[in-house]
């Protein structure tokens, strides 16, 4: 495993003379994989191949970091609830997607305040806002120097928990209680509710119900982050992976030593969808920007 | 650098934190109001820190006089930029209401530079006085926006804010100044422009914001000291 990394780390990240993604399109990265948990327990309660929550796991119990701060799931069915977890337990409760807004950095004060080391898991503007934190520290304190691995989820938009809810209700005629499992994959939003029975809309019908804000968002891939991971562009049940730090760097190659994770070439996926979600969500904010093209604000 | 500070109406958290980044970070507090008598020598930044009773003629004097003897003034903390704690919760009354004759020392001084939080963090001062040292424009650009007078601001636009990404004076102007930095009691833009990050609750020295999805902010406890608005990754960029 070690000298697969070592393979496909030391070869350059080049096809054609090209990066295999385009910077452009998805931020500068010093690597580009496939990734998946080893282990079992990581697949299943992770949303793809679990690589976010096994390398947080991996960084915790090499001391990397004390705490993670990740989103769990709330008292209301898929409702989610940041929280700061220090066990892997803990972890594996908080793994897998939920489909609604969760201010995971509400829970960053606590974290830092309390830990000296920390990893954040967010959306690509939570990625954005830690690294706002870290150099304009006007009220949240150590934040540069506690964060010690931040990694960011792909995103093409998120919901409010009440658009979830009447998406639930218009487009796929269920109940929130009764969903097993959701996932946006090939440009589906699927639900599988606990009769077994899978049901789908196109993502282009999210739009109504997601946070109007997202309209504006021009990052897909979580372009701040250390390490991002998504879905797009892999295979079921496996990550893309973006390396884009040095330290993002140190803990991956760990956790692929230590057999945590294993990674093929980011060519054996799909690298092709994935550079074109990016590029439709930049041209998507730039029409939002148009739409909403008004005088602000109105005279009080 | 050779930095001076002049404690006005404030509990003095501030200036302690500036000491503390002076000792670590080499900076020389060659004079403060807390201990020195006198005049201000010469410095290379002059910090402010709290709020002017307006009817204080003393206190303005004095503030005048210092700031006339130095090069580079910067309001440190909120008390100081925007009135923060001194103007809305004076006598631990509650924040809903506000002192009126209490106003941000930058009422009454032209400022340069402004460090908002309450107080702010040992690295934002930190940060900030690296960047002043470097002479880093871009860096200080923020600090600079920030300290402005707000107080007479025309709240017509020149042109209206087409995203979140506006210049960072774009933004200031979309807001009531002179209650706070934020947009009155809204962070930024709720439905529009906020992401639900939860940064803003974070950064709250009040406990004053309450976050589910968007930020619910408690007027009764709110002293619109403008951190959470300063933290929106959405009110400027970082
Ligand atoms: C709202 C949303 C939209 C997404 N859109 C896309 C997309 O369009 N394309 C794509 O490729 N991938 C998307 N993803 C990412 C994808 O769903 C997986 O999270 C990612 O592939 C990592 O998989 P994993 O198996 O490693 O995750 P896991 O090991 O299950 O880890 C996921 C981590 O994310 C945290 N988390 C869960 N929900 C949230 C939330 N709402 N906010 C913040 N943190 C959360 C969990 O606590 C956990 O730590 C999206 C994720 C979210 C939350
Ligand atoms: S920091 Fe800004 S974007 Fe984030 S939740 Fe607060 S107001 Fe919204």
């Amino acid at each position: 495993m070690r000298g697969l990394l070592r393979k496909i780390l030391g070869k350059k990240d080049r096809r054609d003379g090209k990066m295999k993604l385009d910077p452009e399109l998805v931020g500068e990265y010093r690597g580009a994989y496939l990734a998946r948990a080893t282990e079992e327990r990581f697949r299943e309660a992770g949303q793809d191949g679990g690589t976010v929550t096994a390398l947080l796991a991996h960084a915790l119990e090499e001391g990397y970091i004390e705490a993670a701060v990740v989103s769990t799931t709330g008292s209301d069915p898929w409702r989610p609830r940041p929280t700061v977890a220090t066990s892997v337990e803990e972890l594996l409760e908080a793994a897998g997607s939920k489909y609604s807004i969760s201010p995971n950095l509400s829970a960053l004060e606590t974290a830092v305040g309390s830990h000296d080391s920390v990893a954040v898991v967010g959306t690509p503007c939570q990625v954005s806002a830690v690294r706002k934190l870290e150099s304009h520290a006007y009220g949240v304190a150590d934040v540069a120097e506690r964060v010690k691995l931040l990694i960011g989820l792909f995103c093409s938009e998120n919901l409010t928990y009440k658009g979830l809810t009447e998406l639930l209700e218009k487009e796929i005629e269920a109940d929130l209680s009764s969903v097993e499992r959701m996932d946006i994959t090939a440009g589906k939003f699927t639900v599988v509710t606990s009769d077994g029975e899978e049901r789908s809309v196109s993502v282009s019908e999210l739009r109504r119900y997601a946070n109007e804000a997202c309209g504006f968002c021009t990052d897909l891939t979580a372009e701040d982050a250390d390490v991002s991971v998504g879905s797009t562009g892999a295979p079921d049940g496996w990550n893309v992976v973006l390396v884009r730090t040095g330290r993002g760097e140190r803990i991956l190659q760990s956790a692929v030593d230590a057999e945590v994770l294993e990674v093929r070439d980011v060519d054996e996926g799909d690298p092709a969808t994935l550079e074109r979600l990016a590029s439709d969500k930049r041209e998507r904010a730039e029409s939002a920007r148009c739409a909403v093209w008004r005088p602000y604000p109105t005279s009080p | 650098m050779r930095v001076a500070l002049l404690s006005l109406m404030s509990c003095g958290s501030c200036a302690e934190n500036l000491e503390i980044v002076c000792q670590s970070e080499g900076h020389e507090l060659v004079w403060s109001s807390l201990r020195d008598d006198g005049e201000v020598p010469d410095v290379d930044v002059l910090f402010v820190d709290g709020a002017v009773d307006f009817a204080d003629a003393d206190a303005r004097e004095r503030l005048e006089r210092a700031v006339s003897s130095a090069d580079v003034v910067v309001s440190l903390g909120s008390c100081a930029a925007t009135g923060g704690f001194e103007r809305h919760a004076i006598g631990m009354r509650e924040p809903a209401r506000y002192h009126f004759t209490v106003f941000p020392a930058a009422k009454f001084a032209d400022t340069d530079y402004a460090i908002i939080g309450c107080p702010p963090t040992e690295d934002a001062i930190a940060s900030f006085l690296e960047a002043l040292e470097e002479g880093d424009d871009d860096r200080l650009e923020p600090y600079r926006v920030l300290s402005g007078d707000f107080h007479g601001l025309d709240p017509n636009l020149p042109s209206p804010v087409r995203g979140p990404e506006a210049t960072v004076e774009d933004v200031l102007l979309t807001s009531n100044k002179d209650l706070c930095l934020g947009c009155d009691l809204d962070v930024v833009e709720r439905e529009l422009f906020c992401t639900g990050c939860g940064a803003c609750a974070a950064s709250c020295p009040a406990w004053a914001i309450e976050i589910d999805e968007k930020p619910e902010i408690r007027e009764d406890r709110c002293i619109r000291c403008g951190t959470c608005f300063a933290t929106c990754p959405r009110s400027f960029r970082a």
